[in-house]
């Protein structure tokens, strides 16, 4: 279970999310909202990327207190990822594998999977938008992950990778894996069935 | 639209050389006893006014002063924060001329003031063919940059191939290495500046002060200096370290380990000028492990102030001065190894211990 109490975050003097405790069981949940609302705040500060006021716990492991052992189970894939252009897909992706403690390699049916064996290779300046979209989700399934934030998975990238994406989700979920997807895009129902949504409204979770 | 480059390029630009101006301060006033102070600089006014040579070595120093302007200007107008700018490329040519003409006045200004008093010195000895070489200089180190600004504004669309392409063997680079490939690949010409300035002012030390004679306190200031001219490329690596390796923090990758490889970092690109002073020291251990810990604790506490040190504060620029002020006490007084052991275990600290509650946006928009 997900659980935030009295989480604040402020930027200057303009406070973006202000909840006071929400809870969430295990499954696939949907974060609506328009642009400003906080849901890319919001999946920071559960994956730990930026300060908050408050408390975050998973599977009741803090992200405060147990910071490693909580950044072992989750595992966050940005709107607009960012990584060094300098460096390589395959740089990247055995990074990851490193620092969540599978074996090389292990991640070669996933690059297969989103077609992008023959860019691996490649500093990733070069990449399109929709291959860095790629390359973000790959590093973003490798290792044993039981929450994911999706922050926008679908925009830029193709139909082929869509379909794949869901087909992760539905493994990944099988296996016990919590999900949870920003999108302003309609979630394909054929392919993803959701167990909530919720949207943020005067800066507080609510479901719809 | 100056106005607007002032607040912005100028401010950040003094904010950022800060060290290495006070330090140059340093060599010109503080090295000299107070009662000889001012038959000091009419005696290097002279020489300087005398002597084209002499005046050509001096013109050398200010060009890398103004390259060091120049790709800064360039450096900053590449971020995301500053496109603002590429708006100006809009208004009319001659206004477009005259502000960048401002800026790079403003940001030339020590040079500018010194170039006057020279040229004032060659017309006062009538050596009137170095007052006009001086005020040619003058003009050219404010026109070219001018000049080229201008042009990188408004023909942005040409595509040009880099001058300096060095291709590496292709193998996996482990993550520690990044920011150094960072700093090779994307940063060349101001590693290169840097370790210029460095080197020039290393060796400049060691001839204010070759009549002392041997003593390693001496080869410690050059270090300082040397280590006041990496004060650009760490912030290159802790604007790096927000920007494209943010993603990190969300990664179950130790605070310990990432201190090590900040300290890696930083240790290899400080490793050519940590060689130089061990062998004007004569490889004694003592003095270079000295020498190592200066470095690294002050490369490393440097980094440290820039992550704590707020866009719209003098907090940078205050502790920049103290730690100067600090380490150049302890070199005199010999207790390098106590001030740097401090100066260490606090970096490491507040490193650690605000490790998470850093917002790397907030440095990322600087």
């Amino acid at each position: 279970m997900l659980s935030l109490d009295r989480i604040r975050k402020s930027y200057g003097s303009h406070t973006v999310i202000s909840i006071e405790e929400f809870r969430l069981a295990d499954g696939i949940y949907w974060i609506k909202g328009g642009n400003g609302t906080g849901k890319t705040t919001l999946f920071r500060i559960i994956a730990g990327q930026t300060p908050f006021a408050g408390e975050v716990d998973y599977k009741d492991i803090n992200l405060k207190k147990q910071p490693l052992d909580y950044r072992a189970l989750i595992s966050y894939a940005e709107a607009e990822p960012q990584y060094p252009g300098y460096i390589t897909g395959n740089d990247l992706v055995r990074y990851y594998e490193q620092v969540r403690g599978v074996p090389t390699n292990t991640s070669l049916h996933l690059i297969e999977r989103f077609g992008m064996t023959d860019f691996m290779g490649q500093t990733i300046g070069g990449y399109s938008s929709g291959m860095l979209k790629k390359l973000s989700l790959i590093c973003a399934f490798i290792g044993e992950i039981q929450l994911f934030l999706l922050d926008e998975p679908l925009i830029t990238i193709d139909k082929e990778a869509a379909l794949v994406l869901y087909s992760l989700i539905r493994e990944h979920q099988e296996k016990g894996s919590t999900f949870l997807i920003s999108s302003h895009q309609d979630i394909d129902h054929a392919e993803l069935t959701v167990d909530a949504a919720y949207t943020i409204k005067n800066k507080d979770l609510q479901r719809c | 639209m100056l106005s607007l480059f002032l607040k912005t390029l100028s401010r950040e630009f003094y904010r950022q050389h800060l060290g290495l101006l006070a330090f140059a301060f340093y060599l010109l006033f503080g090295t000299v006893e107070g009662s000889q102070l001012l038959n000091y600089h009419l005696a290097l006014l002279h020489s300087i006014a005398a002597s084209t040579l002499m005046l050509a070595a001096c013109c050398v120093l200010w060009l890398l002063y103004a390259l060091k302007c120049q790709l800064f200007v360039n450096k900053q107008l590449q971020l995301e924060q500053y496109s603002f700018i590429q708006v100006s490329a809009a208004t009319v040519q001659r206004k477009q001329y005259i502000s960048w003409a401002g800026l790079y006045s403003v940001l030339l200004m020590p040079v500018l003031i010194y170039v006057s008093l020279v040229i004032g010195a060659a017309l006062w000895y009538h050596n009137y063919l170095n007052a006009v070489i001086a005020f040619l200089f003058a003009i050219a180190i404010v026109a070219a940059p001018t000049r080229f600004t201008y042009r990188k504004l408004t023909r942005n669309l040409r595509v040009f191939q880099p001058w300096l392409s060095i291709r590496l063997p292709a193998w996996t680079n482990p993550q520690w290495t990044w920011p150094l490939i960072y700093i090779w690949k994307q940063q060349t010409l101001m590693l290169v500046l840097s370790k210029l300035l460095s080197f020039i002012l290393f060796k400049a030390v060691l001839w204010m002060f070759a009549d002392v004679g041997p003593d390693v306190r001496v080869a410690q200031f050059g270090l300082l200096a040397a280590l006041i001219s990496h004060s650009t490329l760490v912030i290159m690596l802790v604007r790096q370290d927000a920007g494209d390796l943010a993603f990190i923090r969300s990664l179950p990758q130790s605070r310990f380990k990432t201190t090590t490889n900040h300290i890696a970092v930083l240790f290899v690109l400080f490793l050519p000028e940590m060689f130089i002073y061990a062998y004007t020291v004569s490889f004694d251990l003592s003095a270079v492990f000295a020498g190592l810990s200066l470095a690294i604790s002050t490369l490393f506490c440097m980094q440290v102030i820039q992550y704590k040190s707020d866009a719209n504060s003098n907090f940078s620029v205050v502790c920049a001065f103290t730690i100067f002020v600090t380490l150049a006490i302890s070199i005199l007084a010999g207790q390098l190894f106590p001030v740097n052991g401090l100066q260490a275990i606090i970096s490491i600290a507040v490193y650690n211990l605000l490790f998470y509650d850093t917002d790397l946006n907030t440095i990322r928009d600087k």
